[in-house]
């Protein structure tokens, strides 16, 4: 029983890191693809473009690790959501909303970039701001 | 109200009495540790199925769980 108790918090923090990962990898690809369409010029400098492999060869494989680890705690019966992390996700998607507003307010001053750039931005300030929200509701005392 | 209010528990009075930890009392109930703990430090406030099924866990009523601050 305690043996059990311990792989599963073993796979807990398992799937928090693979996640922070895959959050936190996926937001630096995105920005970098992003910057690459700020650019607007052909080809992809090389620290870009090492930044854009390293953080895809990143979020993969901690996406995949994130998914067998919830799949191995809902196989141990160990509770992954409840009420609490149902609160937690609905107040960092609110962190996050907020993220998204802010990162708008450069194109009220005439900020010139493309909608593509724009767009991916955006996605990573949401990510960013979501993971950083909930890491913070997450603490404990 | 809520923050003239706060809500005081004696989850970890109740706990230590019952020689259980965070975990095996986050097993009875069906949450996770991390949300006995949050609830334990007033981070988090249950609601009332939470609370419910605190108090049998631990073998008390509600309202000898949970309290008021003004009422201490």
């Amino acid at each position: 029983m305690a043996s059990a108790s311990l792989a599963s918090a073993r796979t807990r923090r398992l799937f928090d890191v693979a996640l922070f990962v895959w959050g936190a990898a996926a937001a630096v690809n995105l920005a970098a693809t992003g910057a690459n369409d700020a650019r607007q010029s052909a080809g992809w400098p090389y620290w870009l473009e090492l930044v854009y492999l390293c953080s895809f060869l990143l979020a993969v494989p901690a996406l995949a690790v994130a998914a067998w680890a919830k799949r191995r705690l809902k196989r141990h019966g160990a509770v992954v959501e409840d009420e609490r992390t149902v609160d937690t996700h609905l107040r960092s998607l609110a962190a996050a909303l907020a993220g998204v507003l802010a990162v708008q307010l450069p194109y009220f001053f005439q900020v010139e970039t493309p909608s593509a750039a724009q767009a991916k931005f955006t996605v990573a300030a949401a990510l960013v701001v979501y993971g950083a929200a909930r890491l913070w509701f997450n603490r404990e005392a | 109200m809520g923050a003239a209010h706060p809500l005081r528990n004696r989850i970890k009075v109740e706990r230590a009495r019952h020689d259980l930890t965070q975990e095996q009392l986050a097993d009875l109930v069906g949450v996770t540790r991390k949300t006995i703990n949050t609830v334990e430090t007033g981070k988090f406030v249950p609601s009332t199925v939470l609370a419910l099924k605190l108090a049998r866990a631990l073998h008390t009523r509600v309202e000898e769980l949970f309290y008021l601050a003004d009422e201490e």
